[in-house]
């Protein structure tokens, strides 16, 4: 489990600040954060270790890899918000991001209590609202990561 | 070429003029003689390469099922983990010898997989032990060291091929395909110097020639393999010498224009193995399946043998007319695998002690899956062509689950033998997360090709509509929530022309009114025209768009009680889009397709749009959930716990024309029609037809389940039911229900506005004390 967060928490770093379009992004260091313990179910490992290697992938530039192996762990463990969000960010790195705030969006309804989670996922909503001239979404997706953020 | 050169070398004149002229005449011959060859031999050199050529070019696609994705807490029961390793050909064994073998001792499972490459990558073959409790993988690991393996993938069940239209009948199979002992025990019995031989072998002749004049007949043909594609090519029983010779000149044309291994899978597709009632039995791909009900590469090495000793006369060796005499030519063929060092005396003696196998004629004529199939292809159209999915050996990836198939084949088969011997069936099974299609069966038959009712059956879907009534409603959480009361007195409406129409219950009664969860829970047709009309029909109309149905261009009234032809697809593309939470999905059967040296070429990614906020569509199915645990689907109870873990609904047409259910349990949905092709009535309803075969197809699908989690905005409050006003816990007979958060009704119900403190203590302790 532990395992697990510190896994997303790294990912997270890569696969945001690693990347050109999201730099609008604050350096939000979430690993510096206290995990807020959760009362989710544990992931499977396999999941873990598919997690790892798509940020690999996504990393070295071969998004559409890092895509099919998300694809692959949804299938496996399909409740697990950063699996979403994870795909969320590699198809916004791809360019479509139409399907980038989909994907986020559906992180969204599974994140549950997990705000930092949600925090950075409606900053992601943002951004790919603001590449689709979607302004007011944009701002609207924003305020809703600010307040998450904020602990409202 | 040869004939050229001995044109050339022929001028020479002199000599006297009498024998000059002889000579002459003779050059003129054999030039004559050479040119009418040459003209000979080059005709057949067109014959047989334009014969080879069209046997060749169509490669067809090779399609795969889903992987089996294997991992500790993964929903997976011993009878399905058995259909899934029997689809992808594996075999139970005492001991793993090697991949492709699986041990069981009742719920713990060893498994040998098969290297495979898929489009992301290869896997490797490894041993897998795995330990099954409860419905599910209780423990994986590598048996050898012990370690725990976090995720494995066993290599797909192969499901068959992409073929043209006119060679519908043939299985081809490519050389790498074919198991290798067929192919040794092809070339021991056969042809043993094929490797090395130019067409036509010398050697083969001579020993042909010796056994021959010893036997003092024929009993040996001393034939290459190649000579006898040529053979097969142009079949024709008349074994003149000039038909041998031609033969020989032939097999030395193809084997300079082709390659051994061309050659070989040519021959391998070719070579004529028996006689159908309608149609010869070409090739060692039908054949598999004429004899054994199985693809080739589920066959062992007795089946194998069996095969290849029947090249030699088909009919001689039938196993069905004469098992006696096929018997002893396999085991002859054994025995010749174990003299060329192929296979040890053990091993032979093993596969010798092993029965024949083979079917009753027509028990393996059909093919697997031609429903799902037929739904491949047409997504794959999109982006290939015709030709090229039937000719490149494209390797497709599809999302088949072959066990929920194999439930879904089961179910609809034997209930169909009790529901009336004209009543047709079909069902799609999807998974909600990700819209990938799991199962589809186009027909009772479902073994054999023919009208895809699935895809193409396009039937009035009476109430399976009402969920897109009820979520136009609830959409507006200012006007509508669960409790609210909807009337159910008997109301007319009139169209344009005056006709009128008087909406019905099924049973013909009125209650006066009724919670609006509770009519679509029992299907109450009055409260939903009603619902329906107040809402708008044009909301109604737009939901049923975004829940991904196909919208008539005009619309009455009567659509409210489905009044509208939808597919079974259809139906489950806007199930799934209720089951998934409000998000819409394209209805994928393809995940990748690469080209037959593995190379990715198409990968169809999942895909998600979100067409409803969460809430309503939580509302819409915690009443679906009702309809199973206390409302028209009821009858489920008799074949999966009335957990509340299933949502559904029933459909039923004018006078049960058609029977629908729609259901979903855990990540898994599934859409049945039962009716007759003809639209006659069946006497059957949603509930007594369609849904007996989901809850037997489900019954027998594990699941994953996780508790339908509340979306954010949805708080749950006391209703009192008779008003459908705000209660509190200590009012007589309230109930709980969700609303959407803020929009229950603010207005309380007598019970709270009159109770005083010391009755809602008092009410307190009887909820503590029963």
């Amino acid at each position: 489990m532990m395992r697990y967060r510190m896994l997303l928490a790294a990912l997270l770093l890569v696969l945001l600040a690693g990347c050109a379009p999201l730099e609008r992004m604050p350096d939000e260091a979430p690993a510096e954060r206290p995990t807020p313990p959760s009362a989710e179910e544990p992931v499977p490992d396999a999941v873990a270790g598919l997690l790892s290697e798509a940020e690999a992938a996504s990393a070295a530039g071969d998004q559409e890899r890092a895509a099919a192996l998300l694809e692959r762990a949804i299938g496996i463990a399909p409740d697990e918000a950063v699996l979403w969000h994870n795909l969320a960010i590699v198809r916004y790195r791809q360019g479509a991001y139409g399907q980038a705030e989909q994907m986020a969006l559906r992180a969204d309804g599974l994140a549950g209590d997990d705000r930092r989670l949600r925090a950075t996922n409606w900053r992601l909503i943002a951004a790919a609202r603001e590449r689709q001239g979607d302004d007011a979404g944009a701002g609207e997706a924003e305020a809703r990561a600010a307040g998450l953020q904020s602990g409202e | 070429m040869a004939r050229r050169r001995a044109a050339n070398g022929k001028r020479k004149p002199r000599r006297r003029q009498g024998r000059w002229h002889l000579r002459r005449w003779l050059l003129g011959v054999v030039v004559l003689g050479v040119l009418v060859s040459a003209a000979h031999v080059a005709w057949l050199d067109h014959r047989v390469s334009t014969e080879f050529e069209g046997k060749r070019w169509a490669v067809p696609a090779r399609v795969y099922a889903r992987p089996l994705e294997l991992h500790v807490g993964r929903p997976l029961d011993a009878q399905t983990l058995l259909a899934e390793l029997r689809a992808a050909g594996y075999r139970p064994v005492e001991r793993l010898q090697g991949p492709g073998q699986y041990t069981r001792s009742g719920q713990r499972f060893g498994i040998h997989t098969r290297a495979f490459r898929f489009w992301d990558g290869r896997e490797p073959a490894q041993r897998l032990e795995l330990q099954l409790a409860d419905g599910h993988v209780a423990t994986l690991h590598d048996p050898r060291s012990g370690a725990g393996v976090d995720l494995a993938r066993l290599d797909p069940a192969p499901i068959g091929g992409l073929y043209p239209a006119h060679r519908e009948d043939r299985i081809l199979v490519q050389l790498e395909e074919v198991p290798r002992p067929l192919v040794e025990a092809l070339l021991a019995v056969e042809d043993r110097g094929f490797p090395d031989h130019f067409g036509i072998s010398p050697t083969g002749i001579a020993r042909a020639l010796v056994a021959n004049l010893q036997a003092g007949r024929i009993v040996q043909g001393g034939s290459t393999l190649t000579q006898q594609l040529v053979k097969n090519f142009f079949l024709n029983a008349d074994r003149t010498l000039w038909r041998k010779a031609n033969e020989a000149v032939m097999a030395v044309l193809l084997e300079l224009r082709y390659s051994k291994a061309e050659i070989l899978e040519a021959y391998l597709n070719e070579v004529y193995l028996g006689q159908a009632p309608s149609r010869a039995i070409h090739g060692f791909g039908l054949a598999s399946r004429f004899y054994f009900g199985e693809p080739l590469e589920r066959l062992d090495v007795a089946e194998q043998a069996l095969l290849v000793g029947m090249v030699k006369g088909p009919s001689h060796y039938n196993p069905r007319r004469h098992p006696e005499r096929a018997r002893a030519r396999r085991d002859l063929v054994l025995d010749r695998m174990v003299a060329v060092g192929y296979l040890s005396p053990a091993e032979a003696r093993a596969a010798r002690a092993a029965p024949l196998g083979v079917i009753e004629e027509g028990g393996g004529a059909g093919r697997d899956y031609p429903a799902f199939l037929d739904l491949v292809r047409r997504h794959l159209q999109r982006d290939y062509r015709a030709e090229d999915l039937t000719s490149e050996g494209l390797r497709i990836f599809t999302t088949l689950a072959p066990a929920t198939q194999e439930q879904a084949e089961a179910a609809i088969i034997r209930r169909t033998a009790e529901l009336g011997s004209d009543v047709q069936a079909a069902a799609v099974v999807v998974d909600t997360d990700d819209g990938e299609v799991r199962a589809l069966v186009g027909g009772r038959e479902p073994r054999f090709e023919g009208f895809n009712r699935a895809l193409d059956a396009s039937r009035p879907v009476g109430s399976l509509i009402k969920p897109a009534v009820y979520l136009a409603a609830l959409e507006r959480s200012d006007a509508y929530g669960l409790g609210t009361r909807l009337e159910d007195r008997p109301v007319t409406l009139q169209n344009e022309s005056g006709q009128e129409w008087r909406p019905q219950n099924y049973d013909g009664e009125f209650r006066g009114d009724v919670a609006l969860w509770e009519a679509l829970a029992h299907s109450y047709n009055v409260p939903t025209v009603r619902l329906g009309l107040d809402v708008g029909l044009r909301a109604t109309v737009d939901v049923m768009r975004r829940l991904g149905l196909r919208v008539p261009d005009t619309v009455y009234p009567s659509l409210l009680l489905g009044a509208v032809e939808q597919t079974p697809i259809d139906i489950a593309r806007a199930y799934t889009t209720l089951a998934s939470g409000g998000y819409r999905m394209p209805l994928r059967s393809v995940r990748a397709v690469t080209t037959a040296e593995g190379e990715a070429l198409n990968r169809y990614p999942l895909s998600v749009e979100r067409a409803f906020a969460p809430e309503p569509v939580f509302l819409v199915n915690h009443a679906l959930r009702r309809a199973v645990t206390e409302g028209t689907a009821r009858g489920l109870g008799r074949w999966l716990p009335a957990d509340g873990s299933i949502a559904g609904k029933t459909g039923t047409t004018d006078d049960n024309r058609d029977s629908w259910f729609a259901g979903y349990r855990g990540d898994t949905l599934a859409v049945v029609w039962a009716g007759r092709d003809d639209g006659g009535d069946t006497g059957l309803t949603g509930s007594s037809g369609a849904m007996t075969v989901w809850g037997e197809m489900m019954a027998g699908v594990p699941v994953r389940r996780s508790p339908p989690r509340p979306p954010e905005g949805i708080e749950v409050v006391w209703i009192d039911p008779a008003s459908g006003r705000r209660a509190a816990a200590y009012c007589e007979g309230a109930v709980q229900l969700p609303y959407v958060e803020g929009a229950a009704p603010g207005a309380a119900a007598p019970c709270v506005e009159e109770s005083n403190v010391v009755d809602r203590a008092a009410g307190w302790f009887r909820r503590w004390l029963d």
